[in-house]
Formats: structure tokens, C-alpha cells, sequence
């Protein structure tokens, strides 16, 4: 995973087991984000519910560490956000991908299956 | 804990358009989260309490999310701050770069004006800079000065000073911290390959201590070094050390062998140090002054260390005290001698006005380009009305406009600013070369960074708030005003342009009082030429000899060197009168030592008349060579030998002086400085005076005395031939290797160019002044022109309508010169009361003209009137030439 990231750590948690290692997980957030985003706009409340529906809920993370993410990820160009109203009628930001952030998810995507293909095969042969 | 739902008022979304309001957002953002979290487990059948502890749960740590998301934003709003500002600034450069291009005229004459004034002022500035702030390798320079003998009624300036005069002083100042002296010799340096004449100073042993420099290597003087009983020893300059040591530390302790003597090297100077000039190699410790040492010849250089709360003009103060005590207690010697106190350069008075005078002018140069830029910048700021209120009108903000004028202006200037540069290297350059090897203080130089950052910020302030002033202008008008106006702009407006006016004023009063001083200053420069020179220059080759001790150690051999070499030349065909002085005949500046004498008839003399001469030692045919008119009796002949009577030729204004309507011929006098047993000289004949190099000084009297009775080692050559003498110096290069092949010829050149070589200082002066007169000239005329030239452009329209109902051409141009001429005229009457008061100022320097000669000043005037008014009917002429009805349809 090419991309480095500075000093956030995410709290992320597999089960109950949480995961020690931020490297192997540097970057993950990002990915899922990106991944959330492929649908259409949406804000940070429904990428955490996204998130937490398609990982069955193993994938547990501290919904609010999104949100340096998502700021972050504006700032670097691969997406962008305006302000709209909830379906509770809030005023609420949205974020979008952009064609750079989709690029990117498709160039990252494909490694991240290499490597967790790559780690499945060795934990297989052993 | 997270806050009270909320839904946030909308309106704050709005105030977005105005910037982001980063915290505001973030909030937002994390109570919506959090609120939906609550909601979510109340559906899933949680109590508040329960959904509350769980939403803060699932989200983690609120206050770190907000605090790093706001530091990702704030990251990019500085970064976007940056953006487009970097946008802004390349769009303006951009916009600036098409004005400027499209009209290429009006940009490339702007360049040049400003490369021209910022160009001459950092010259100017930098060699101003290198002879008054000099920076030097000396600690504290600053409190470091110089004195000198002065004689005003002998028209001495400056002059060394006599070596009891120095040990008194040194006794009795309060001023100084301490004093040094020093002599310029030189020696002859033998031991490593080819002898040869190097400069030395040899110094009292104070005198690094006093410059508070310690060598790189090795030891200062110390006061024993000058005992008589000490060995002798030196101390290289770092260039010796290097070119004739290798730089090998081991020198120290080895012997340098001067003068056929060996001086043992106790210390090599730092790298870049050097002091009175950068030529000296070696320095040799000498004897504190004595007081009992004579007070007649006056040969000491004298440099002290001012103490605390002592100032240039306080010793100067105490010096005066001084003067006027020795020349009562020795009043023999010491009678009209002052002593002048200076910083390490003496400057004449001439030379300080000079100095005065150039950067006046140049300074009032820069100001006039500045006006230039300025009028032209108000002239297209008034054209461009047009675009400004279209542009206006289509939305882009004032500030907007302002700041595009703005980075025009300033790219103007900073292009102006940059060629400037090709001025001034060049310029700068050759000063160093014709003046670098004069004295070291301008051997190097180079253009100063001060000069160019203040003259150029000048500038481009000056621009830039010029730039400004026409959308200030616009401020009144409004675009729809501006647009149903032809693009010349409004004609009620036409004579509302004070701000013009004065420039054109301004500028044609700097050319008026430039034109006008460089005028008397180039007259005064003729009416010093055409006082003859009492010297012919045509046809005559010089060159020097310097006869090394190390080959002839007796004094009579050298001179029998020197003799063969004269009487050879004499025997060649080509030549028709050969001789050889002690100098050249220009009497100019400090340096010519002035010898008290006593004369056989009058041994009683008012003190004020004490007699003095300066001698000059010269081969027979001197005279001829150089066509110096003898007056009466005869010259020096071969007869006059060493064994023959002491015998002397004096100058006209000498025969004048002390044997006022008397037969000068067969007086007798006799030299102080000599033995008092020496035979007297007897006066065989009377030749022209050599005129003074300065014209207003006294006439020098002199006495020449006839080598063979008085000898030497150094002389210098006069050898007037029959035909061109450029092509002769080969043939009398021959001659002098025929004497001794190893003799060096020196400065073997033709006597025009020896002269112009000792006047090249006068000559680049002069040059100067003569080009910043006609860059200042151009400028007005051109200024002048541009107003004409631009008031047409606006009153096309006017004019095409005049002549359609009959105006004569005649009138129109009136009319139009008058616009541009009025303000002319005011600033020559300007200029003029300018120029007198400037040309007061600098009457030292301007000889034989009156400062207020009205015939410099009428025709000046009137020239620069004439030259106005033509470059002003140009543009007037051709407008009336213009087709009326095409001129209208145009509009």
C-alpha cells in the first residue's frame, strides 16, 4: 500500500480481537471509504453504517476516526463535499468521489487483493 | 459528551461564500453523527441513557476527531490561501506582460529611460561608495586619519610632512591615541630569478599595532626591530609570501634580500590586507621620528589613530594650534605650513566638488526618468480609461484593477532595473580600469548592492505610485461616463492635468540646470586646455629607466648608464632632440616636493617670501625635446660636467619671483637641504614655465638642475623625432639594449599618449558629465514631445473639427504647443535659478567662466527652448495633416 499516512492511527478492531498492527492495516480505512463512495454521495453516519452492513459488523472501527479520513482524502483530492439535507431533513455534508480518488481505489484495490491473496496462499501452505 | 441535538441555524451555511468557517463544520458534521448513532439505538430498543453511552462509545474520542480534522482543514485553507494568491499573482504577471507587449514602443523606451537613470546612479552610488566608505582591511578604520603639510599660498593642498614636524606633534597632540609614519620607497629585490624594483614601505614599528592588524604568520614590529644595532628584517605582504615563497610557512626566519642587503622575514600580512596601496610587497620597520631630523624636506607620511572623544575636526582644531607654534619656533621651515588633518583618502576641495557635482546630477537624472515613467504611465493610464471601465463595468473590483496597474508598473520597473545593470557593469568596469590603477581604493570596483536596492526601490516605488494615480483618477468616473467618451478620454478634462504639467516642468528644469552646468564645466575644460602647457607633445617618444643596484652598485655607473643611453639616442638619424628628467613635466597634484633655497643677494627676506623651489634633474636637450621656451641665457650643455661650476636653469615665474626686475642671469642660490659647504648655483638661463596641472594653482618655480652634477638612478625620457614616433619605438627600444640587454624599458610609449594616460581621470569626468547632460536633454524633449504627441491623440476629434470649420493650421498648432510648452518654460526659469545657484556651488572647478555667464546660460536656454518646440510640432503637425472626416469616423 503506497500511500503513507501521517499519525493517525485507526482504532480498528476484528471481532473482538483488536488488531495491534497499524501498518498492515495503513490505509484500509481509506479503501472502505473509497469503497463506500463507489455508490454515490454520502455522508460519514452512512459510510459507518455501510461499513458496519457489509463487514457483518466484523470490521469494527471507531466510527469517529471517518472523519480526520474523510477530511483528509478531500484535501488530497480524491473526494469532495457539500452541504445537503438528510432524509430527517438535517443539514448534513455529503461527500462524492472524484475521478482522481476513483483512479486511485482501482489501482489500490487490485494490489490490496494481490497481498491478501499473497497472505491467504502462505497461510494455507503452512 | 456530546451536545444537545441540534440542527444548527442554516444561514451560517451561507456566510460560506465569505470563507469556510472550519470549527462551525466540524461540529456540524459530528453532532449529526452522533445524534443519528442515538436514534439508531433507540430504535434497536435502548433507553437514552443507554443510546447515549453507546453512540459515545461506538464514535470514540470526540474532542481528538474534532481537533484532527481541524487540522487536515486548516491545512488546506492555508494551502488554498496559497493557491490563489499564486494564481492571482500569475494571472497578473500574465495581464501585465500583454500590456506591456502590446504596445512595445512605449515599454521599450520606459526600459531604457529607467535602465539609464538607475544604470548611471548605482555607478555613481558605488564608486561614491568605494572612495568615501571604503571598506578596509584595517580594524576600526572609521577612527583612523591622515596628516599632511598644507601650503595654500603656494597652492599645496597636500604634502607630506617633515619628520620633526611629526615627532612633535606625535609629543604634543592630545587627539591621537597614537601616531605612525611611514615613507613609499622602493628596493630592489634580488635572489630569486630576475632583479627587480618592488614598492616597500618602510614604516615605524607602531604602525600594524596602530591599524590593529597582526600578521597571518609570524610577528608584528616590535621597537627593537629599528634600532640600529638590529638585525634588519621584513614583513611580506600574503602575494610575496605566495609568488616568491610558495606560501611555504617556513619562511619565517629566511632572508629576503633588498637592496642587495638580506632582511630577515619575521611575518607574513593576512590575505587581504593591504594599506595606502596594493603594490607594496614588503614592509621594513623604520626609527621613530626625531625631532632634531630636519623640518625643509617634508617626505613622512603620517597616519594616527584618533583617541576617545577626539573627532576629525577636534584634531584638525589641536593641528592648527600646532602648525602655528612650529612655525613660530621654526620659522625658517615652517612659515604658511598647516597642518591638515583628513580621513585616509585626501580629497582636494576640486575633487570633493566634483564628487558634489556628479552625484547631484546623476541623482536629479534618476528623478527625471522617474517623472518620465510617471508622465508616460499617467499618459496610457488616460487611454486605457476605456478598458479600465469596461472592465469595471464587467465586474472585476477596483482593487483588482488597482493592483493590475500596480504589477505593471512594477514589472516595468523591475525589467528597468535589471538592464540597468548592462549600464552599469560596463560603465563600472572601465572606471576600475582607468582609475584601478591609480589607487587600490577603486582596484576593485564592483557594483554595489545598497546602491542597487535603494535606487531601484526608489524607482519602482516611484513607478508604482504612479501606476496608481490614473485608476485613482478613475475613481470619479463611471464606467458608463468613461465608455460614451472616445477613447481619449473626456475633453472637459483637457485642462485638468496638473499632475503632468508639473512633470514636464520637472523634467525640463533638471535638463535646464544639467545642460547648463555640463556646458560650463565642458567650456572651463577648454579654457584649460587652451592655457599653453609651456610643453610641446608632438612627436616625442617617453620611457623610464631605473638603473637596479644589484647590477650597478655605484651610483656613477648607473649614471653612466643613464648618460649613454641619452647620448646614443642623441646620434640617431631620426631624432632631433633627446633628453631625460626626474619626472614628468606635468606639475600636478601632491608629491613634488618643494625645497627651501637661499638666495646669494638677499640673505634677508620677509619670511612669508621664504624662498623655495621645486627641483627638477635634467639631461641636456630636456629643453628641445619638449620645445620649453628659454627665455635668456642658455641651456644645459656638456660643458656643464661634474667638474665644471654648479650650475641651474630656472623657470620664468622663479625669475619673476626672486629676482623681480633684475638680470636673473649669473644670480646665485643654494639649496637647504644641501651641505651648507656646498658650492652655489649659479643661474645660466631662463626657459618658459610648465604650466600647473591645475590651473588655478600658483605658477610652480623651479629650478633644473643638470644631471651630470647632480646623478641619479631613475629617469625619465623625452625623444623628439622627425617623423611619426609610433613607429620609433622599437628603434629606441634597440638602443637601450645595445647599453645593457637586461635594462627594462619602461612605459615606452609617445608623450600624447603618456598625457592622456595622466589626464584620463579629467577626461572620464568630463565624459560623464557630458552623457548624463544629454540623457537628461533626451528626456525632457522627449517629454515634452509625448505631451504634444498625446494631447493630439485625445483631441483628434477637437482638431478634425477646426479644421472642418476653417481653422488655420497655423492656430491649431499654437494651440497645441502651447499645452506643452508652458509648462517647459516654467521649468527652465527653474532650472535656471537652479543652475545658478549650482554653478555657484562648483566655481572652484570652473576656470576662467564666469559662473553666471549669460552667454552659457542665454544660449543654453534658448537651444533647449528651440529643441522643445521642434520635438513638440511633430506630433502637432501631423495632427492637422489628418483627414477630417476619417479622424471623425474613427470616433
Amino acid at each position: 500500500m503506497g500511500m503513507a499516512l501521517q499519525c493517525h492511527s485507526h482504532k480498528l478492531s476484528m471481532g473482538e480481537t483488536t488488531v495491534r498492527n497499524p501498518d498492515l492495516l495503513r490505509g484500509t480505512v481509506e479503501l472502505l471509504i473509497l469503497k463506500a463512495l463507489t455508490h454515490g454521495r454520502q455522508h460519514g453516519f452512512g459510510i459507518a453504517r455501510w461499513l458496519e452492513d457489509v463487514t457483518s459488523d466484523v470490521l469494527r472501527l471507531e466510527e469517529g476516526s471517518l472523519y480526520p479520513a474523510l477530511h483528509r482524502m478531500e484535501r488530497r483530492g480524491w473526494l469532495e463535499s457539500e452541504w445537503g439535507v438528510s432524509d430527517n431533513n438535517r443539514q448534513v455534508k455529503y461527500y462524492r468521489l472524484t475521478r482522481r480518488g476513483r483512479e486511485f481505489l482501482q489501482r489500490e484495490s487490485s494490489g490490496w487483493t494481490e497481498f491478501a491473496t499473497a497472505v491467504f496462499k502462505v497461510l494455507q501452505t503452512t | 459528551m456530546f451536545r444537545v441535538p441540534s440542527s444548527g441555524p442554516m444561514w451560517r451555511r451561507y456566510l460560506r461564500f465569505w470563507g469556510a468557517d472550519s470549527p462551525a463544520d466540524v461540529d456540524t458534521e459530528i453532532d449529526f453523527h452522533l445524534d443519528e448513532l442515538v436514534q439508531l439505538f433507540l430504535a434497536r430498543g435502548m433507553t437514552a441513557e443507554q443510546a447515549r453511552l453507546e453512540a459515545s462509545r461506538r464514535f470514540g474520542n470526540v474532542a481528538r476527531v474534532r481537533s484532527e480534522c481541524l487540522v487536515v482543514d486548516e491545512g488546506s485553507a492555508r494551502a488554498t490561501a496559497r493557491r490563489e494568491a499564486l494564481d492571482a499573482l500569475s494571472q497578473d504577471l500574465r495581464d501585465a506582460f500583454r500590456g506591456l507587449t502590446k504596445n512595445p514602443g512605449f515599454t521599450v523606451g520606459a526600459t531604457i529611460i529607467l535602465a539609464l537613470g538607475i544604470g548611471l546612479n548605482i555607478t555613481v552610488f558605488s564608486f561614491n561608495k568605494a572612495l568615501l566608505f571604503p571598506t578596509l582591511p584595517i580594524g576600526d578604520a572609521q577612527t583612523i586619519v591622515r596628516m599632511w603639510s598644507q601650503n595654500m599660498a603656494r597652492g599645496i593642498f597636500v604634502q607630506p610632512l617633515a619628520e620633526g614636524d611629526v615627532a612633535d606633534l606625535d609629543v604634543s597632540s592630545q587627539s591621537f591615541e597614537d601616531v605612525a609614519a611611514y615613507g613609499v620607497e622602493s628596493a630592489t629585490l634580488t635572489g630569486g630569478g630576475e632583479a627587480e624594483r618592488i614598492p616597500v614601505v618602510r614604516a615605524t614599528t607602531n604602525l600594524f599595532a596602530l591599524l590593529r592588524v597582526a600578521p597571518a604568520l609570524g610577528r608584528a614590529f616590535q621597537p627593537q626591530d629599528a634600532a640600529n644595532d638590529a638585525g634588519p628584517v621584513a614583513i611580506l605582504s600574503d602575494r610575496a609570501w605566495k609568488n616568491r615563497f610558495a606560501a611555504d610557512p617556513a619562511a619565517i626566519g629566511h632572508d629576503v634580500v633588498l637592496n642587495g642587503r638580506p632582511h630577515t622575514i619575521v611575518g607574513v600580512m593576512p590575505r587581504d590586507f593591504w594599506f595606502d596601496s596594493k603594490e607594496v610587497e614588503v614592509w621594513l620597520p623604520r626609527s621613530d621620528p626625531q625631532v632634531e631630523r630636519g623640518r625643509g624636506t617634508r617626505s613622512l607620511m603620517a597616519v594616527a589613530r584618533l583617541g576617545s572623544g577626539a573627532s576629525m575636526q577636534s584634531a584638525q582644531a589641536e593641528m592648527q594650534t600646532v602648525a602655528r607654534r612650529l612655525a613660530r619656533d621654526y620659522p625658517q621651515t615652517n612659515t604658511g605650513w598647516d597642518i591638515l588633518v583628513t580621513g585616509l583618502l585626501p580629497f582636494g576641495p576640486g575633487e570633493k566638488v566634483f564628487f558634489g557635482l556628479v552625484t547631484t546630477l546623476t541623482s536629479l537624472l534618476l528623478a527625471a526618468a522617474c517623472a518620465h515613467i510617471a508622465n508616460l504611465l499617467l499618459a496610457r493610464g488616460m487611454e486605457r480609461r476605456g478598458e479600465i471601465a469596461i472592465r469595471a463595468a464587467l465586474g472585476a473590483r477596483r482593487g483588482r484593477i488597482m493592483r493590475q496597474l500596480f504589477v505593471e508598473s512594477v514589472a516595468l520597473s523591475v525589467v528597468g532595473g535589471a538592464c540597468s545593470l548592462l549600464i552599469a557593469f560596463p560603465i563600472i568596469a572601465e572606471i576600475r580600469s582607468v582609475l584601478g590603477p591609480r589607487t587600490s581604493y577603486l582596484s576593485d570596483l564592483s557594483l554595489d548592492g545598497a546602491a542597487l536596492a535603494i535606487t531601484g526601490g526608489l524607482t519602482v516605488l516611484a513607478s508604482a505610485l504612479f501606476g496608481l494615480a490614473p485608476a485613482l483618477r478613475l475613481s470619479s468616473v463611471t464606467a458608463g461616463d468613461a465608455m460614451k467618451q472616445p477613447p481619449g478620454g473626456p475633453v472637459t478634462h483637457r485642462r485638468k492635468r496638473p499632475l503632468t504639467s508639473a512633470l514636464i516642468g520637472l523634467e525640463v528644469a533638471i535638463a535646464t540646470v544639467t545642460l547648463i552646468v555640463t556646458v560650463l564645466y565642458t567650456r572651463a575644460g577648454y579654457n584649460v586646455l587652451a592655457v599653453p602647457l609651456g610643453f610641446d607633445t608632438e612627436n616625442v617618444v617617453t620611457f623610464r629607466l631605473d638603473v637596479p643596484e644589484y647590477k650597478y652598485a655605484e651610483v656613477d655607473s648607473a649614471a653612466r648608464v643613464l648618460t649613454d643611453v641619452h647620448q646614443r639616442l642623441q646620434g640617431l638619424s631620426f631624432v632631433r632632440a633627446a633628453g631625460a628628467a626626474t619626472r614628468l613635466p606635468l606639475n600636478m597634484g601632491p608629491g613634488l616636493p618643494a625645497e627651501a633655497i637661499t638666495l646669494e643677494e638677499r640673505p634677508e627676506i620677509p619670511l612669508e617670501q621664504s624662498p623655495w623651489t621645486i627641483t627638477t634633474v635634467v639631461m641636456p636637450g630636456y629643453f628641445e625635446a619638449l620645445e620649453i621656451a628659454l627665455l635668456q641665457g642658455r641651456a644645459f650643455e656638456s660643458r656643464d660636467s661634474s667638474e665644471a661650476p654648479r650650475v641651474a636653469v630656472v623657470s620664468r615665474s622663479m625669475a619673476r619671483a626672486y629676482w623681480p626686475n633684475l638680470d636673473p642671469i649669473g644670480r646665485r642660490l643654494r639649496l637647504d637641504g644641501e651641505d651648507a659647504a656646498a658650492p652655489w648655483l649659479t643661474v645660466i638661463g631662463v626657459v618658459e614655465d610648465v604650466r600647473p596641472l591645475d590651473p588655478n594653482s600658483p605658477q610652480v618655480r623651479q629650478t633644473y638642475l643638470p644631471f651630470a652634477q647632480s646623478s641619479g638612478r631613475a629617469l625619465v625620457y623625452f625623444v623628439a623625432t622627425s617623423d611619426a614616433p609610433l613607429s620609433r619605438l622599437q628603434d629606441v627600444r634597440l638602443v637601450v639594449r645595445d647599453v645593457d640587454p637586461e635594462l627594462p624599458v619602461l612605459d615606452l610609449r609617445t608623450m600624447t599618449e603618456t598625457m592622456s594616460i595622466a589626464m584620463s581621470g579629467v577626461e572620464l569626468g568630463q565624459k560623464s558629465l557630458r552623457v548624463n547632460a544629454a540623457i537628461a536633454v533626451l528626456l525632457a524633449l522627449s517629454g515634452v514631445y509625448s505631451v504634444v504627441a498625446f494631447a493630439v491623440a485625445r483631441r483628434r476629434r477637437e482638431i478634425a473639427i477646426r479644421v472642418a470649420l476653417g481653422g488655420t493650421r497655423s492656430s491649431i498648432v499654437a494651440m497645441l504647443l502651447r499645452q506643452a510648452l508652458r509648462p517647459a518654460l516654467v521649468g527652465m526659469v527653474i532650472g535656471l535659478v537652479l543652475s545658478a545657484l549650482v554653478s555657484r556651488a562648483i566655481t572652484l572647478i570652473i576656470f576662467g567662466i564666469d559662473p553666471l555667464d549669460p552667454l552659457t546660460y542665454a544660449l543654453t536656454t534658448i537651444a533647449l527652448f528651440v529643441a522643445a518646440a521642434a520635438a513638440s510640432c511633430l506630433p502637432a503637425l501631423r495632427a492637422t495633416r489628418v483627414n477630417g472626416v476619417v479622424a471623425l469616423r474613427a470616433e
